[in-house]
């Protein structure tokens, strides 16, 4: 009887679950898959690229794919849409005018999405980087920015440059959907260098580049 | 139907599947020493016998200040350091407790960035011995946790004083009641900080918060000192992470995130510097950081004019304290040689904030931990407010508009990050609005029965010489309005002009080009290897992004000539000069685009200056004289510019048959008859034929003294060695390779400075400081007009 009890109790207890999880999920989940892609400098002419390797991620000490359970356990928090307003699946910037998020109202739009921005990005990225350098692009979530009543379509990554001798840095930036172009960055590395190397400037002996003031 | 009893198998499956995995998970409660990731090994640990399930010991201060030995050797053994058993975390992990921002888990500790998961405890211990990889967590895991503690119940404490019962707001806060949740954790932040205390980096520590974690490095051949051993060095990087949260209070519906700091030289990373190093005295009490990691470097700083470190003439008495802009470039390490370091510089705002502490232990009675409890809950309210993107700026008087323009034009990064970013005068500003609000409010009794007074806030701030405002600017951008609901109009108090002693304000006039016999207005470097190392810099720290296509990546138009040529990339230094009395501070170039050109008329540029003259081209249109500002009603008061008042900075001199005039980019293209795929951006011909470099449109000099340039303000005074350029001291620009050479442009520059007399405030309106949206057009600054010959 015991036992009975207690099945039917599971029973009752994991559809509960079942239906608990579909329902957030439904709610809250907008699939967005954090896909990773790696440029390689090969020369000064040639950039190559691929979907990110495990050994890359190790290389770049990028401590992302977090292990299963991780995932699990702060699943709410990589909805990357939560708290935001949604248009197309895209996170609206700007204009923050809740009639936006009605996918049937008008929208007029400056660009399109062209499927080769990130390659378009990751090339103009690494054209003035030396050889052997690698930036990995971390797709983010996509974006529509609002200027007066236009939107544009841009897309969120997180930038990784891992250089040659082994130092890296990252940042976030919004990308022109179509262009491929750095819009915007934020979230650089703060560094505690002590007595930080200067960029070592050297001006000219004499100076005869022409300009004059008004 | 078909679908339906598909779906209930489907159901009938998971829920076998989880009765299942529940059953598993049952006979799986983690056993100490099972698991595949433990990391403790006998080696590692230390008197587990001599502590009780869930401590450790740890280095409770750094190795210096436990062992009283200011020259301490680095083979020293730090066992000997420990302290007693203190708690660590009763968790299976290194992982903190949950409730800080809704996570999970607010931060876990890891050894390296290649270890995949936190320290785990075999036996719910934490003992290990100091030169193990593991006590390192620990010891990173103990400070954190302590400093994470404090922090989130000072911001539950900042709530609970800010708002009445009724969740009302009691002064004008800009920390949201929503903040916090009804289950105690707080809507800040959607991801996890990672702390890696064993990072492979030399002499460094850093915060990456692109990917939200801190890293630890070492000093010395052998890493024999770890940084993580130094608390002062974890509470300062933590103290970045905390700045990044209090800037960004009221931006939990921002995609983008701000903050205070990058690579180079500006005034807001010097004050976030500043800020970090006062965390490690907000946690230890301690005036003095980093003894042992930077001391080792002769890198540790003090933060307090008491500290024997510093040079003859600083003290604590008013006329001795580190004031601004005097000491901005001094290095106490190294007294006699100007550095230009915002580590070094953010040391006028933590002596500045411990001072404040300290005065309000002594006029308020308040004890020391009270105190900097106190500050700190008045720097979450400041950085809430002069970081919100939202643009609302605080709870009571706040409304769109009031701070970092207006959010319907999402201009408000911009405002924040180029146009009006934060400076020693906008932070010390809204700190003594803050005071003012709260321990100076008398109906507030939050002074023991006393009140800070006006005096008291201004006297304080005038001995670091950072009385730099003349208003306490309660009312931001919505200044000076009839208030709808009390009908009355919103004034701002006034500072005490008595009370400014030290504090110089200098009138932008002085800030002009080198007027020496012979001296350059200003200097062109295109050196190819100067400008690709740079370029190389700036985009890997995300400074600068993509250039244009049509600048070849070997940049071989670049002919280092010291000229200006088609198809180069150019850095642009100015030489400025400081014709005043007085040491001007945080002097700002902006090449950005700004509101000074004719829109209804082909973009012409409206005159300045008496430049350009009508018959040049200069327009006098009705559109120019509403340029950068929007004079009128109440509800004008925060409307932005819209884009298209943006114009770059440079237009082109043209020669036609009749005359010879100043026209804008795109007009130029028409004229020559160039085809928009030969612009240096083909979707965009208003800057087709020059730009600034979005990022490095901007410039800094730290300090520049009186009757002098940056150049020999920073030059070493005992061998004179000139002091070299750092990126952020120069402009950045792409010259299209379809001009053609022979042709002059006309870049207008806008220059400023932080102890300016007439670029923040308004001496014909109250003294009110401008409206936001001002700041994008010609009055608050100074006119630098360069005109540039293109030569090949």
């Amino acid at each position: 009887m015991k036992k009975t009890i207690l099945f039917i109790l599971s029973i009752t207890v994991a559809l509960g679950i079942t239906f608990y999880t579909k329902n957030e999920r439904s709610k809250n989940m907008v699939q967005v898959k954090a896909q990773w892609k790696t440029f390689v400098k090969k020369n000064n002419s040639v950039v190559d690229s691929h979907k990110t390797t495990q050994d890359e991620f190790l290389a770049a000490k990028i401590p992302t794919p977090p292990p299963a359970e991780k995932v699990q356990r702060t699943i709410a928090s990589v909805n990357p849409y939560q708290g935001f307003m949604v248009r197309n699946n895209r996170i609206i910037m700007g204009d923050l005018n809740k009639k936006y998020e009605d996918e049937n109202s008008d929208l007029q739009m400056a660009n399109s999405v062209n499927p080769e921005w990130k390659d378009i990005m990751g090339n103009d990225l690494m054209r003035f980087q030396p050889a052997d350098t690698k930036l990995m692009v971390k797709e983010e979530v996509p974006v529509i920015k609002i200027v007066n009543g236009i939107g544009r379509y841009l897309e969120q990554v997180t930038v990784t440059y891992l250089q040659k001798d082994g130092n890296r840095s990252s940042f976030k930036a919004l990308v022109d959907s179509e262009t491929g172009s750095v819009v915007e960055t934020w979230d650089r590395t703060i560094h505690e260098h002590i007595r930080p190397k200067r960029g070592g400037l050297i001006l000219p002996s004499t100076n005869d580049s022409g300009i004059i003031t008004k | 139907m078909g679908n339906s009893k598909r779906g209930l198998h489907l159901i009938i499956q998971k829920t076998l599947a989880l009765v299942v995995v529940s059953g598993m998970l049952a006979s799986c409660v983690p056993t100490a020493g099972t698991s595949v990731r433990s990391r403790v090994n006998a080696n590692a640990t230390s008197g587990s016998t001599t502590v009780g399930v869930t401590q450790g010991r740890v280095l409770k201060d750094n190795p210096i200040i436990l062992s009283n030995k200011a020259d301490l050797d680095l083979n020293y053994d730090l066992n000997r350091l420990l302290g007693s058993a203190v708690t660590i975390t009763s968790n299976s992990f290194l992982q903190a407790n949950p409730n800080c921002f809704g996570l999970t888990y607010c931060f876990e500790v890891r050894d390296t960035r290649e270890s995949v998961s936190a320290l785990q405890t075999t036996d719910g211990k934490w003992s290990f011995r100091a030169s193990s990889d593991e006590f390192l967590q620990v010891n990173t895991f103990y400070h954190m946790n302590k400093m994470f503690d404090q922090f989130f119940a000072n911001i539950n404490l900042s709530i609970a004083s800010a708002y009445d019962a009724f969740s009302i707001p009691l002064y004008d806060t800009a920390i949201p009641f929503s903040l916090r949740k009804p289950d105690g954790s707080f809507t800040l932040n959607s991801q996890m900080l990672l702390a890696f205390s064993n990072c492979d980096v030399a002499n460094n520590a850093y915060y990456d918060q692109a990917t939200e974690s801190l890293c630890f490095g070492y000093t010395g051949a052998n890493k024999a000192l770890r940084w993580a051993h130094d608390s002062t060095i974890i509470y300062h990087e933590a103290g970045h992470f905390m700045q990044r949260l209090q800037l960004n209070l009221r931006n939990t519906n921002q995609p983008m995130k701000v903050q205070m700091s990058n690579n180079l030289y500006n005034e807001a990373g010097a004050i976030g510097e500043g800020l970090s190093d006062f965390y490690s005295y907000y946690v230890n009490g301690r005036t003095h950081w980093g003894e042992w990691a930077a001391g080792h470097l002769n890198g540790s700083r003090p933060l307090s004019e008491s500290d024997t470190i510093h040079a003859p003439g600083i003290s604590a008495d008013d006329d001795g304290r580190l004031s601004y802009p005097q000491y901005i470039n001094y290095d106490p390490n190294y007294a006699t040689e100007p550095v230009e370091d915002i580590h070094m510089s953010g040391m006028i705002i933590s002596h500045y904030l411990v001072a404040l502490t300290q005065d309000l232990e002594s006029k308020c009675s308040m004890t020391n931990p009270e105190a900097r409890e106190f500050v700190m809950n008045i720097l979450s309210e400041s950085m809430a407010e002069l970081g919100d993107l939202s643009t609302t700026g605080t709870q009571k008087y706040g409304q769109a508009g009031k701070v970092n323009m207006n959010t319907t034009n999402s201009n408000s990064y911009l405002w924040f990050s180029t146009i009006n970013p934060i400076t020693y005068r906008s932070f010390s500003q809204t700190i003594a609005k803050n005071l003012l609000n709260t321990v100076g409010n008398p109906a507030l009794n939050r002074c023991n029965g006393s009140f800070y007074t006006r005096d008291n806030i201004e006297s304080l701030l005038d001995s670091y010489g950072l009385l730099l405002f003349k208003t306490y600017n309660q009312h931001r951008n919505l200044t000076g309005l009839l208030n709808p609901v009390t009908l009355t109009i919103n004034a701002n108090t006034p500072v005490t002009t008595a009370n400014r002693k030290k504090s110089v304000l200098i009138s932008k006039s002085n800030l002009i080009l080198d007027p020496a016999t012979g001296a350059s207005s200003a200097y062109v470097i295109d050196n190819r290897v100067q400008i690709a190392a740079g370029i190389t810099q700036l985009q890997t720290a995300g400074i600068i992004g993509t250039l244009s296509a049509q600048t070849p990546s070997d940049l071989g138009f670049n002919n280092n000539n010291s000229k200006v040529s088609p198809g180069e990339v150019v850095a642009i230094a100015l030489n400025l000069y400081n014709n005043s009395n007085s040491p001007m501070g945080g002097i700002e170039i902006l090449a950005n685009d700004w509101d000074h050109a004719d829109q209804a008329n082909l973009n012409r540029p409206c005159v300045f200056d008496s430049w350009p003259l009508d018959t040049e081209g200069g327009s006098n249109a009705a559109n120019c004289a509403l340029i950068g500002a929007t004079p009128g009603t109440p509800s004008l008061a925060g409307v932005p510019a819209t884009t298209g008042d943006f114009a770059p900075v440079c237009f082109i001199q043209h020669n036609d048959s009749t005359a010879t005039r100043w026209i804008s980019q795109s007009e130029f293209k028409t004229k020559v008859a160039i085809d928009s795929n030969s612009c240096l951006d083909k979707t965009n011909d208003k800057d087709c034929f020059i730009r600034a470099i979005r990022g490095a449109d901007k410039a800094h000099y730290s300090k520049i003294n009186p009757k002098s340039t940056w150049g020999q303000t920073m030059a070493n005074p005992t061998t004179g060695k000139a002091y070299s350029l750092d990126w952020g001291n120069v402009l950045l620009f792409e010259v299209s390779k379809s001009i053609p050479p022979g042709t002059v442009v006309n870049c207008r520059m806008r220059v400023r400075f932080t102890n300016c007399e007439d670029c923040f405030h308004d001496g014909t309106a109250a003294n009110n400081d401008f409206k936001d949206v001002e700041y994008n057009g010609a009055k608050p600054y100074k006119i630098i007009h360069l005109q540039i010959p293109i030569t090949d």
